[in-house]
């Protein structure tokens, strides 16, 4: 069969051989042509990667027990038999025990002001002189009330904003009264902070320390860059933001805590202005000593939906940064330097291991609703903090309650939350079921509403999946590479640390 | 089967195309000699053909139904975006519809798919470039087309020969703590029977008896 990707129009005269199918019932998995190769993946996220020539043979029944590939082939649960479907019950068991885990983690937006002014900014952020958009505190207690509704064994509460530390008493008062509840709830409870460093202090630095609230920052590169593209009034927010890195960092040593687990994590949100500088961000990274960087993509909402001719970019420049980084970081990798790219190690440990990375993006059903939710300023509940990000542009449609009249119950019960769990169930949605890459992807129902009109997205024009598409085949292309020494680097990327599940900002 | 040969472009021929565009405009020259009232009638309508000829490029297909082949061929002469798109005949009996479809959708995102039915039964597809391409162009679009056919298939084949177990695997992974063979062997007698009954292509021969030469 020729590639479907090369533009040939030559079939192959076997291609509509009745032969081909026959011998074909036990088979059991899906593929994808990457050049002069075909990646072949099982439910389980196993794959092999082969030739067209053995993928041909696998097809038409040609590969015999007697063949060393179909022993691979057994052992990855594409040839189901007896023996191996037990096994695979309790690996996609595991694959997927976040369905039954309940909604973990809460996004807790106890400002909509912000210091900074980002060209990009997600969440439409207010000026500092805005009246009315904090958090008070009986709404806060009404958030934590509703928080600890959940089930779940483990709870994680991430402030967001607008800047968190603009409201910081309100901060203060959740992270106590969480602590005070959980005297008695006894859940595994977590507290993170995304900020921008620029309102941090000695006092507020000793409370977040004291009450270990894990703290991550942005960081879009050297100083030019960052600085351009957040604004910080009268002050450079790089300048600031890399100042309070370094000494949260020194702080975590004095207390001696573990280094490797505990330390600043930064983000980068990739902008126009970032491409061709993939080599300087990551050495600005490493300069600070951070280890881990997440090269994230523009999302079309908040500001960024009405800067996107001067600072978005097609899925394919994106990658090709994407790649670019990635290369550079390997590079360090295997000159000693101990970092890791965030997006990259998430796709790595869908396919090399069977743990659920808590990553609410990459699953099936996504995160909405069932593993995280939002809460704005004024109480108001949204699925998740994209849902949240668009009622910030006018579109109320992912508002599922309010803390101060709604149970959780109610709001998980809503139809938007069963709405965007049946629009992301990547095994009934068209070019997604049959789609290789289907075990280690996602797919966000609010993406979809806000580029294509409606939840379900078509998956052929959809840059989301373009760029995840992309971007594993590139993974791929470096896991059957016979660079061995790369391919261990790689490894090394999903060995989870026990600190968290979830580094916070992944959804800022 | 030659792909090649079942793919009709729609190309017009350039020099067609510049003697009807000289011949139209030769012939309004002559009306506005006769009668200047009737040119600017003339002038109206053509303006207004521009601007649905514009309307029709830009959004693509208007998505008329069309039942026979001899209807296609007229609507497509009469389409604007007709330059840029192909036609490939689909023979049901060796695809199914939900192949036809299948493929079509991964096609969206280079073109717009129109699909047709025919008075044989059969499907013709016509896919239009979502930007302008050449003759080889299409013929490469009408090929990708082809070749999806055929992965179609096979993803289909795939999908129907571990359905059940994988939904075995699936519901007891959610629903039942602890398994035991018995339950998985029973299934896969049941799943045998089941599936392969009606077996025209001699798919239940396990793969070892007919290739191995004996069972694992």
């Amino acid at each position: 069969m020729a590639s479907n990707r090369s533009g040939s129009v030559v079939v192959h005269p076997h291609a509509l051989d009745p032969s081909v199918h026959a011998g074909a019932r036990d088979l059991s998995f899906r593929f994808r042509r990457l050049k002069d190769r075909v990646v072949l993946t099982g439910d389980l996220g196993d794959f092999i990667v082969v030739t067209e020539a053995q993928f041909d043979a696998i097809v038409k029944g040609r590969v015999g027990p007697q063949d060393p590939l179909y022993a691979d082939l057994v052992a990855r649960g594409m040839v189901l038999r007896e023996m191996n479907v037990e096994n695979s019950v309790v690996r996609y068991r595991n694959r997927n025990s976040f369905i039954g885990r309940h909604t973990y983690l809460h996004i807790v937006v106890v400002t909509l002001r912000c210091n900074e002014a980002c060209v990009y900014c997600h969440a439409s952020r207010e000026p500092m002189s805005a009246k009315g958009m904090d958090m008070d505190v009986a709404t806060a207690k009404h958030v934590v009330d509703m928080i600890f509704q959940s089930p779940s064994r483990q709870l994680a509460i991430e402030f967001q904003g607008g800047e968190p530390l603009v409201n910081f008493e309100t901060l203060r008062f959740i992270v106590e009264y969480a602590e005070e509840k959980n005297v008695q709830e006894k859940r595994d409870l977590q507290f993170l902070l995304v900020t921008n460093m620029a309102l941090m202090d000695e006092r507020k630095l000793a409370f977040l320390m004291d009450h270990e609230v894990l703290m991550c920052t942005s960081l879009d590169g050297p100083a030019d860059l960052h600085d351009a593209q957040r604004k910080l009034a009268h002050a450079s927010a790089h300048a600031l933001s890399v100042d309070w890195i370094r000494r949260i960092n020194e702080e975590y040593a004095r207390r001696g805590q573990d280094t490797d687990l505990w330390h600043v994590d930064a983000l980068l949100t990739t902008t126009r202005a970032s491409l061709g500088r993939a080599r300087e961000i990551v050495d600005e990274y490493v300069k600070l000593g951070i280890k881990t960087i997440h090269i994230r993509a523009l999302n079309p909402m908040g500001f960024a939906s009405h800067t996107w001719k001067q600072i978005g970019y097609t899925p394919e420049e994106f990658i090709a940064f994407w790649r670019e980084c990635l290369d550079r970081i390997i590079e360090l990798n295997l000159k000693g330097v101990e970092m890791i790219e965030r997006g990259a190690a998430l796709f790595l440990a869908r396919i090399l291991t069977d743990e659920d990375h808590g990553y609410v993006d990459l699953r099936s059903p996504c995160g909405a609703g069932v593993g995280q939710l939002a809460y704005d300023q004024d109480g108001r509940v949204y699925t998740c903090d994209e849902g949240r990000m668009v009622a910030r542009m006018g579109d109320d449609m992912f508002r599922i309650g309010d803390v101060t009249r709604d149970s959780l119950s109610d709001v998980l019960g809503h139809d938007c939350v069963r709405a965007i769990g049946v629009a992301s169930c990547l095994e009934a949605l068209p070019g997604c079921r049959d789609c290789a890459y289907l075990p280690y992807c996602g797919v966000c129902p609010v993406y979809n509403y806000v580029s294509q009109g409606d939840f379900f997205g078509q998956r052929p024009t959809n840059e989301k999946c373009r760029m995840n598409m992309l971007a594993l085949d590139h993974i791929f292309d470096i896991l059957s590479s016979r660079d061995e020494n790369v391919r261990s680097v790689l490894l090394r990327w999903t060995i989870q640390k026990p600190r968290t599940r979830h580094i916070p900002g992944e959804k800022a | 089967m030659c792909v090649v040969s079942s793919v009709h472009t729609c190309h017009e021929d350039k020099s067609v195309r510049l003697k009807k565009k000289t011949t139209s405009v030769a012939n309004q020259k002559a009306v506005a000699k006769k009668a200047v009232a009737k040119k600017a009638v003339a002038k109206k309508v053509v303006v207004k053909k521009k601007v649905l000829a514009r309307k029709m490029t830009s959004s693509g297909m208007p998505g008329r139904q069309v039942s026979s082949k001899a209807a296609l061929a007229s609507r497509v002469q009469n389409w604007p975006g007709m330059l840029s798109s192909v036609i490939v005949p689909v023979d049901t009996s060796v695809y199914s519809l939900d192949v036809v479809l299948g493929a079509a959708y991964v096609l969206m995102g280079k073109a717009y798919v129109h699909l047709s039915a025919l008075e044989t039964g059969s499907v013709q597809v016509m896919l239009t470039g979502k930007t302008e391409l050449d003759e080889q162009g299409l013929r490469a679009l009408g090929g990708d087309f082809a070749n999806e056919l055929v992965n179609q298939i096979l993803r289909v084949r795939l999908d129907e020969s571990g359905r059940k177990l994988r939904e075995y695997i699936v519901a007891k992974a959610h629903f039942f703590q602890q398994g035991s063979g018995q339950d998985v062997k029973k299934l896969l007698d049941a799943t045998l029977q089941e599936a392969f009954d009606d077996d025209p292509l001699d798919i239940a021969v396990p793969w070892e008896e007919k290739y191995g030469g004996g069972k694992s």
